[in-house]
């Protein structure tokens, strides 16, 4: 953990809710991300987020600091979102109608379509491959922390990882064809 | 030609597989096209996922968690208030009860001819059974105001721990660890 974050999450022990800001600035994108891609629909996904850091605050004196903080919360963010997803009516909406509003918005067409598709393929995975692939793309996120997040053995999230990988390579190839072969 | 594992396949292409055996693929892959044209594909898999990965919170979001987080502590500093009201009148209510039941020890006769107070059955019995111990204090007023004292003390002990949470052997009898 780095100490930034020591300090914040000291300080709002100590009841200075401001440092809490700092918390949720640098967390949201990352949360709000994991979040989208378990429940696959933005309003459910700021909810959790929101929800999660709500859950944070409240349980911040159980942090011991034995694991960094971002496993910890990202653990919360899934638990919370997993929730979501098993408490939701049927015919929710798919990802497929929204409208991604992901960093690429104001880069290329050609870019927001592979994003589209990328999406899209991370969207048809199983939930917790989903996120273990969320999480290895994310800043810092080692398998062993995966791990902890996902609650399996290291070896296993390794497994998962290789399977969601390889199945979303198989459905990119189809979608994009040589466009895959030709973005490096 | 036995081609390359596709776990080790992405490996290389995460930079993450050892020394050894990605100099071993590295001489396979000079040549096999098959595998070149694989290792390729996850490559770009990994750039298209590390550039799409993230996806970008509402702005208003800070603003909405903190407004909700202030919002949690004002009904939990009202519940903490209520619940200190409440444990303070029952800790009074107690130790009225403690005192009146002292007063009954130290004032009361078995008869209530003297002083116009019978002791209920049980205290009787209490007196019974300190004297079957055979205990040296004598003096009656003595034995029943340090009882009472004692009663009083373990109450105010309850409610501090209650206050902060943490009701345990040291803070009713203010035993500190060493």
């Amino acid at each position: 953990m780095n100490s930034d974050e020591n300090n914040w999450i000291k300080a709002c022990l100590e009841g200075d809710t401001a440092s809490f800001r700092m918390l949720v600035n640098t967390y949201r994108h990352l949360a709000y991300t994991l979040a989208v891609r378990i429940t696959k629909n933005t309003e459910d996904a700021e909810e959790v987020t929101q929800d999660a850091f709500l859950k944070a605050y409240t349980s911040l004196a159980g942090f011991k600091g034995e694991s960094k903080f971002s496993t910890w919360f990202y653990k919360i963010v899934l638990n919370l979102a997993m929730s979501k997803v098993r408490r939701r009516k049927p015919g929710h909406q798919n990802i497929d109608e929204l409208n991604l509003q992901t960093a690429a918005d104001s880069e290329s067409k050609q870019k927001t379509e592979r994003t589209y598709y990328v999406e899209k393929a991370i969207g048809s995975l199983p939930d917790d491959e989903a996120a273990i692939v969320t999480l290895y793309y994310m800043e810092d996120q080692s398998l062993d922390e995966i791990s902890k997040v996902v609650e399996l053995t290291v070896t296993n999230t390794k497994v998962k990882l290789f399977r969601a990988r390889k199945k979303m390579a198989e459905m990119l190839q189809r979608e994009l064809k040589e466009d895959l072969y030709s973005i490096l | 030609m036995n081609h390359i594992r596709e776990d080790i396949l992405m490996e290389f292409a995460d930079g993450t597989l050892m020394p050894e055996q990605k100099k071993e693929a590295e001489l396979h892959l000079l040549q096999c096209n098959e595998c070149r044209e694989e290792l390729a594909m996850y490559k770009s898999l990994n750039d298209l996922l590390t550039a799409s990965n993230i996806h970008r919170a509402p702005d208003e979001m800070p603003d909405e968690v903190m407004r909700r987080i202030e919002f949690h502590r004002s009904i939990m500093v009202r519940k903490a208030k209520s619940r200190n009201t409440l444990i303070r009148f029952g800790s009074i209510m107690f130790g009225m009860l403690a005192a009146i039941v002292s007063l009954g020890f130290i004032f009361g006769t078995p008869s209530g001819k003297d002083t116009g107070f019978q002791m209920p059955a049980f205290m009787m019995n209490a007196v019974s059974y300190m004297q079957s111990l055979k205990l040296t204090i004598n003096n009656p007023v003595i034995l029943y105001g340090v009882a009472s004292f004692m009663i009083i003390m373990i109450t105010e002990r309850i409610y501090t721990g209650v206050k902060h949470r943490k009701v345990t052997a040291s803070t009713i009898f203010g035993v500190k660890n060493p």
